[in-house]
């Protein structure tokens, strides 16, 4: 993965120009890693030891880090220019002022990540780069990254198909009796021993339990002959996130559950035929209506039924909302979750990731069989 | 249903000091500030950054939560805040339902403690725009006085944290065989955090051979040899707050080399944490730790050489050159100790200290490492 060419360089450039932007500059983890390939393992931990990126429209890029990260980012990283900072000495901001101005970029228009940069942060370079123009890069880089390469696509399927064969290997070897937490357990090792190197986010509830969006893992729930379980998860595989939804059923399914989970699956399917270029994000979401509507649930109602999958695996738009009107284009990338609430609010949830292609949804998760939901005998 | 007794932190030490502030309402937007007030962890607040998190506390007033619709439920039932208004994903935007709430409290033109060093510039420039006559402070410095005295509830689970860490990491060691890779000791490592306690891991930088050189580097395929230093820097979280230790093992008999430095830093690692007593600052622990590396004839370019911890890993007070907050019983702190030759050897001390009216209390007491480790 370390020499993919993930960055659309080609598309990032329309984009910039079509904003007017000079110089585009990112400071989250996963822009960051976008842009220069050096990733922050405590990016999001360590908030203050601000780390930038930037690529200006010539093609010019490069990255500005604490110096005590800096010996490891170099190793992942593929950018020109490198400036280090050292903590509590000097400061993110004032590098990458210095940056820009040797770049002779000191009054360009400079598209910043404004949906990330802290305002305290943002008002210091307003102050240090007075003839700058700011912007929000926030669009063009939103829309470069939602389509993807070749080479992103391979490892979004790869690393998913890897995080599929986790939940599987898990729910294997779980019985009746043993507790959510117990499972969650065996699930993250299972994710490592598929080469995650740490986890974005799982979640794993039972029974009642799901009903919630995202609890921890319980250790006193345990899994009781008739439960339904969903499993939510997400991996960092060298950088790229995992996304996908399983459900699992403790014992044999009854007809209701059965029938509810087929719902759920077909739909999906069939909505999955609608990632086709040139149809918007928000008549996906239509086709999840529909689909349910002509299965006997009517009036679904739901936030999103997905989202574009984003470089650490979280959600990226366009998300599949019933008011977002972006049209899609071939090799988007989506997680298609049309999560089916049964009459007491546990979610039913599958969650698998495709790519639009001009005969459909291209699905990309395919190590697993999910037909029917996984047995936890 | 929880009442703000119950809580881990110490909210009437906040409502306190908002009662005593500069401002009229303060807004927390940071998922460990929101955590900490609402006592509930909203965990999509960090993997969905614009799925915003917020609870405004003004003076004389209860807390009021803002969150999106999907996590309503699980906050209700999880935290002693009742005053919940939710947003409907992309179809209110979370800043204006902040808006109204602010309009509610007829704090328009109010003096506003914000999270500046959190909020993003654009929803910062939203409220801004909306509100043109509201005054706004950083408001990051009260949250900090308040969340560096641990409560009672905070030290046992921060305690059993390190404890909790130290037992995987002892129990990964242990288990190393020649030829394992990085990645597999993690693996372990990881497997052994969660069987110890750990809700989630939050770092895992176990490394061998030349790897140890790096502070962060992720686990690799490097397979361990026979004579290599293994060093972990790692840690879970447990109710949300961190553990963070750092212990330095070898694969074999120690030679002449890791006996000589490891004693060295072993007593720099003493004399600086026998100086976290009331009344020192960080900054005279970060000078002290200068002169005792200079006189080991160890290279010293840290910007930091210990720091506070619980919702974040990085808390104040910080054993910096900057640091003047005074250390006062409650307070905890890390103390960390190391040498790093890049991309050759590295060793590495890192453990928890409660500073009490007396002598400091070491929390990390599981894995003794006065002496590297022997594989």
């Amino acid at each position: 993965m370390a020499n993919a060419k993930v960055r659309n360089d080609d598309r990032l450039s329309r984009e910039l120009a079509a904003d007017g932007i000079d110089v585009l500059v990112v400071f989250s983890m996963e822009n960051v890693f976008y842009l220069s390939g050096a990733l922050f393992a405590l990016q999001d931990m360590l908030r203050d030891r601000l780390a930038a990126a930037g690529l200006a429209r010539d093609g010019r890029d490069f990255l500005v880090a604490a110096t005590n990260e800096m010996s490891v980012a170099r190793k992942g990283a593929h950018v020109a220019e490198y400036r280090g900072y050292q903590e509590f000495r000097s400061t993110a901001v004032d590098e990458l002022v210095q940056l820009l101005k040797d770049m002779g970029l000191a009054d360009a228009t400079i598209g910043l990540e404004m949906r990330y940069l802290m305002a305290e942060y943002y008002e210091q370079l307003r102050e240090l780069l007075p003839r700058a123009r700011f912007v929000g890069g926030d669009r063009a880089l939103e829309v470069a990254r939602s389509i993807k390469t070749p080479d992103h696509i391979e490892i979004i399927g790869h690393t998913n198909r890897l995080t599929e064969r986790a939940v599987a290997d898990a729910v294997a070897a779980t019985r009746p009796g043993d507790t959510e937490k117990a499972l969650a357990i065996r699930m993250i090792n299972a994710m490592y021993e598929q080469g995650a190197d740490t986890l974005r986010h799982f979640v794993v509830t039972a029974g009642d339990n799901a009903m919630h969006a995202h609890p921890y893992p319980s250790a006193e729930k345990n899994l009781e002959l008739g439960d339904i379980i969903r499993i939510d998860i997400g991996g960092l595989f060298g950088g790229y996130g995992t996304d996908i939804a399983r459900m699992a059923i403790v014992g044999e399914a009854s007809e209701d559950q059965a029938r509810r989970y087929r719902i759920l699956r077909d739909t999906q399917r069939e909505i999955a035929t609608r990632f086709v270029p040139g149809v918007r994000a928000r008549e996906v979401f239509e086709a999840a209506v529909e689909g349910y509507a002509s299965r006997g649930v009517p009036g679904y109602k739901r936030d999103h039924v997905g989202h574009s999958l984003s470089i650490l695996g979280g959600h990226d738009n366009p998300m599949l909302h019933p008011s977002n009107e972006t049209v899609l284009e071939e090799n988007m990338v989506f997680a298609l979750e049309p999560i089916l609430p049964d009459p007491d609010g546990r979610r039913y949830t599958l969650e698998d990731i495709f790519v639009v292609t001009p005969e459909g949804g291209r699905l990309l998760t395919t190590a697993t069989d999910t037909t029917e939901m996984f047995g936890v005998r | 249903m929880k009442k703000i007794e119950d809580v881990i932190g110490d909210l009437p030490r906040l409502r306190r000091a908002i009662e005593e502030s500069e401002f009229d309402a303060v807004v927390a937007v940071s998922p460990e500030n929101v955590r900490y007030i609402g006592d509930v962890n909203i965990s999509t607040q960090t993997t969905i950054r614009d799925r915003l998190a917020m609870i405004v506390w003004a003076k004389g007033r209860e807390p009021i939560f803002i969150l999106c619709q999907v996590e309503e439920g699980f906050v209700r039932q999880e935290s002693w805040i009742q005053d919940i208004r939710s947003f409907k994903e992309f179809v209110t935007s979370p800043v204006a339902v902040l808006i109204d709430v602010l309009r509610e409290l007829k704090l328009e033109k109010g003096h506003i403690g914000m999270e500046t060093e959190y909020f993003a510039a654009e929803y910062f420039h939203q409220l801004t725009a909306n509100l043109p006559n509201l005054r706004t402070g950083p408001c990051e410095p009260l949250f900090r006085r308040v969340r560096m005295y641990k409560t009672a509830k905070e030290v046992e689970i921060l305690t059993n944290a390190y404890r909790s860490t130290e037992k995987a990491l002892l129990g990964t060691y242990i288990g190393v065989q020649i030829g394992e890779t990085e990645k597999s000791m993690a693996n372990r490592l990881g497997f052994n955090l969660l069987q110890s306690g750990a809700d989630d891991l939050a770092f895992m930088h176990i490394n061998a051979g030349p790897n140890t050189g790096f502070p962060h580097m992720a686990p690799s395929s490097y397979q361990v040899k026979k004579g290599d230093i293994v060093k972990a820097d790692c840690g879970g979280f447990y109710s949300e707050y961190y553990s963070n230790i750092g212990r330095t093992a070898k694969v074999g008999k120690l030679d002449d080399e890791d006996i000589s430095y490891w004693k060295r830093l072993r007593e720099i690692h003493h004399g600086i944490s026998d100086m976290l007593r009331p009344g020192n600052t960080g900054r005279q622990l970060f000078e002290e730790a200068g002169r005792l590396h200079e006189k080991a004839g160890i290279p010293f370019p840290f910007a930091h050489n210990g720091h506070s911890i619980g919702l974040q890993v990085h808390e104040h007070p910080l054993i910096s050159p900057h640091e003047d907050i005074v250390y006062r019983p409650g307070m905890v702190s890390t103390v960390e100790t190391r040498v790093r030759w890049v991309g050759k050897k590295g060793y590495h001390i890192e453990d928890l200290y409660l500073i009490t009216d007396g002598a400091p209390v070491l929390l990390s007491d599981f894995f003794d490492n006065e002496e590297i480790f022997v594989i």
